[in-house]
């Protein structure tokens, strides 16, 4: 195997969820492709590297610091809606339900994988606390999501804010016949008076 | 390929690619496994709810010899854990249980002892047998099956019973008596109560050990005996210890 593939490769598994089979499969396809298609590929990741930044308030990924969700005079500044990763931003936004800000962790609490609140953006969210309210804690429906909630819950509630978590329950079209154990145990564990 | 069905107690789960987990589970015969599980990110995935650390599962799988990773078919909840999930220190101490089958139980190898110590360490948890007991139990018979816990019963230097003050020494390979053990500096003089307790966990089920009121100075230093005695034998520490205690000092 030439060098140039070998580093390609090397770089490709490196990414998260690929492994060396993927990683050598996408190599031999760049391989195939015309060169401007694999200079397209080379040029959007060193565009994205250099012109895309976490923003300094709240770690949404932003062309412009701050970002478009900090700078916005529109939105409600006394909700703060907190979630994992960049990406969960844009689902939250779908809803139209929301228009406060967002405070991004970058991550969630995973003991057995080594990640403590120490490596979370959470000293950046006690900072922007002045003002806010509510904290909608956004984190994902699983042990690390929760175990994520759960501490900032400890954190934050002293200081007199009202912390809310996203509820649990059967999706909306589902069917109570086919939800299992766990997931209607939630629903019926946050059911709500009519 | 092969088709298998076992019970497994599910050890992790892992986000893999857009749509699907990984999930590492111990089962009794098997060992420990790894299987996809396909589609499992999706909104209606059959697997759902089913795939909660710890939980105890009934799960089938496609294994292919030579592949590391089987391919999930179907998961049925046996037992859930959302009980001891339901608040922080309940899900630190799930992912330090978790953290000691992870590094320790062996890939494809039958692990009946372990199996029966995590499950039985559940059931109690479920049925609000005190955490901190259990904790401590979980450890020291970890360590015990993994052949590492030394006996609390005689010296291996002098052969004499452990009657009365017992040393562990500073690489915590084995608990001496004070003669044998006595000079060696960095060594922990593990108190009369403790070696108790040690001998309690031995000797009883976890229910069991719990119906006798135990101290909480015992189960701190039983903590730090067999902190001393993991890292002796894994030459590190276990990932979750210490970011359990960095998150209880935070709060």
């Amino acid at each position: 195997m030439s060098d140039p593939l070998a580093r390609l490769i090397g770089e490709l598994a490196r990414l998260p969820g690929i492994g060396p089979k993927t990683a050598t499969r996408l190599a031999h396809h760049l391989l195939k492709v015309a060169p401007a298609e694999a200079q397209a590929l080379a040029s959007a990741v060193l565009e994205v590297k250099e012109k895309l930044f976490h923003c300094s308030a709240c770690n949404a990924i932003t062309p412009v610091d701050p970002c478009r969700w900090c700078t916005d005079e529109r939105r409600d500044r006394a909700r703060i809606c907190v979630v994992e990763e960049p990406f969960n931003i844009e689902p939250v936004e779908r809803t139209g339900e929301y228009h406060g800000l967002y405070h991004v962790l970058l991550g969630a609490l995973s003991p057995h994988r080594g990640i403590g609140p120490d490596r979370l953006a959470i000293p950046a969210l006690l900072e922007r606390l002045a003002g806010i309210e509510e904290v909608i804690v956004a984190t994902n429906p699983n042990v690390e999501g929760e175990a994520t909630a759960l501490y900032l819950a400890r954190v934050l509630k002293p200081r007199g804010l009202k912390v809310t978590r996203l509820a649990f329950g059967m999706p909306v079209g589902g069917d109570i016949e086919y939800t299992d154990e766990v997931t209607l145990g939630r629903s019926l564990a946050g059911r709500r008076e009519m | 390929m092969s088709l298998i069905t076992s019970e497994a107690l599910i050890l992790d789960v892992l986000d893999l690619h857009d749509r699907d987990r990984i999930v590492t589970f111990l089962t009794r015969e098997h060992g420990k496994k790894k299987g996809v599980a396909k589609g499992a990110r999706t909104k209606h995935s059959r697997f759902a709810g089913q795939l909660q650390p710890l939980a105890k599962v009934e799960i089938t799988w496609f294994e292919q010899e030579g592949r590391d990773l089987g391919r999930l078919s179907s998961v049925e909840m046996v037992r859930p854990a959302h009980r001891l999930q339901a608040d922080l220190e309940g899900l630190l101490l799930g992912s330090y249980l978790a953290d000691h089958l992870l590094e320790m139980a062996q890939d494809n190898e039958p692990s009946d002892l372990f199996f029966r110590l995590l499950d039985a360490t559940l059931e109690a948890l479920l049925a609000d047998v005190d955490r901190d007991l259990a904790a401590r139990y979980f450890e020291v018979w970890m360590l015990r099956l993994a052949g590492v816990f030394p006996p609390p019963h005689e010296c291996p230097a002098c052969g004499r019973p452990l009657t009365g003050p017992v040393v562990l020494p500073p690489a915590g390979e084995t608990l001496l008596c004070a003669d044998c053990g006595g000079e060696a500096p960095g060594g922990l003089a593990v108190r009369p109560e403790t070696l108790e307790l040690l001998r309690r966990i031995g000797r009883l089920s976890l229910p069991k050990a719990a119906e006798v009121p135990t101290a909480p100075a015992a189960l701190r230093q039983l903590e730090e005996v067999a902190a001393r005695i993991r890292r002796n034998f894994l030459q590190r520490e276990l990932r979750s210890y210490g970011v359990i205690q960095a998150t209880r000092a935070g709060l």
